[in-house]
């Protein structure tokens, strides 16, 4: 489990399918208006200094936060990182004092660091081992301070229903058939997103999404007192 | 106020200000109750177990009505940090709440031991509870 981005897995069907979680990161996209035009402006106001990137991928996210003034933590497996434009955006980061990166797993998992936010973007529901998803969420909850905040974002009503049978793997879909690595997808309605967090101790805040198929929810780990 | 007449917006200042109040009211006077009653334990002690479980629990309710009142004013100062954490408002009712309640529950009882206390010496002494009083001090000067 996790040692590789790569997820061997059988079709009902039978066929195997090698899935790498990776490939789904979408290379040289701007960063989302939600974290530039709402969410920084939100951590600042909210004395936000540090921000956990989760599956930083090319560092699309990770690039705006530096240039608002956090210091930002991007976690990615290696391979991901090793990608070109990953690559690329991070010998960028790396001239920011505030950039710091963790290799998923291992480094991350040992690290002590605890973090006042933290981004899924679109990460989970590209997760095909739904207990993988679920501790992704625990560590989550342990690496963040108290009343920080994580921000998910993810899709649905994208078109789930209209992928073939033959596609489906785990409790999802493997994507390009005729690829031989694929990603996957799968899709979480709205009340179990908000469940799945809500299990983790996360407490649902708002909701941010701009468009019907968006999914955009703050999320607080929060008490109810100060001290 | 007649049909065309604006409501008064709520004065949510005025209401915190009045609640943090009613909270510190309440650990006060569950502290003090506490205080005074556990500084004169000896000289109202009974061999009665009814007695003395009353007092017990009654220790045991107001010590809680301050905690809770304490939790209840950490909660507020939740509410004012981080407004969108709307829960600790919820947390804020909820042990003002349970300090109010526990602190009626402590102060009846404790006034019942009392009077029982008082009771129960005046029927062991018939020359009065005032001479008890003065026993008690007696013994304390002793």
């Amino acid at each position: 489990m996790w040692e590789s981005p790569l997820y061997k897995l059988s079709t009902p069907s039978g066929r195997k399918v090698v899935i790498d979680v990776t490939s789904s990161a979408s290379a040289g996209l701007d960063p989302n208006s939600i974290i530039t035009d709402v969410m920084i402006p939100y951590f600042k106001g909210r004395g936000v200094r540090t921000i956990l990137d989760f599956g930083a991928g090319a560092l699309r996210h990770t690039l705006p936060l530096l240039k608002a003034g956090f210091e930002v933590c991007a976690v990615e497996f290696e391979s991901g990182f090793e990608r070109d434009v990953a690559a690329e955006a991070r010998r960028t980061a790396e001239g920011d004092p505030r950039f710091t990166s963790l290799i998923w797993p291992h480094d991350y998992l040992v690290s002590g660091r605890r973090f006042d936010a933290a981004l899924l973007c679109y990460v989970i529901q590209t997760m095909p081992i739904p207990q993988e998803r679920v501790l992704v969420l625990k560590s989550l909850a342990k690496k963040l301070k108290r009343d920080s905040y994580v921000l998910y974002m993810s899709r649905y009503n994208q078109g789930a229903a209209s992928i073939s049978k033959k596609q489906r793997v785990s409790d999802g879909f493997f994507m390009w058939p005729k690829r031989d690595h694929h990603s996957f997808y799968r899709e979480f309605n709205t009340p179990d997103t908000h469940e799945m967090f809500s299990q983790r101790g996360f407490r649902y805040l708002r909701n941010l999404s701009q468009r019907g198929t968006d999914q955009v929810f703050l999320y607080a780990k929060g008490s109810g007192s100060w001290v | 106020m007649g049909v065309n007449d604006v409501p008064e917006p709520p004065d949510h200042a005025s209401a915190r200000a009045t609640a943090l109040e009613l909270l510190k009211q309440f650990v006060a006077l569950s502290s003090g109750v506490l205080a005074l009653s556990a500084a004169f334990v000896e000289k109202f002690w009974s061999d009665d177990v009814l007695l003395q479980t009353l007092l017990g629990v009654s220790w045991l309710l107001l010590i809680g009505s301050v905690v809770c009142g304490l939790q209840a004013i950490s909660s507020m100062v939740q509410t004012l940090r981080l407004p969108d954490f709307s829960w600790s408002e919820d947390a804020t009712r909820r042990f003002a709440a349970v300090s109010k309640w526990t602190f009626v529950a402590g102060l009846s009882l404790f006034a019942t031991f009392a009077f029982l206390a008082a009771r129960r010496a005046r029927s062991q002494h018939p020359e009065g509870i005032c001479n008890w009083i003065v026993m008690a001090q007696a013994s304390s000067t002793r």
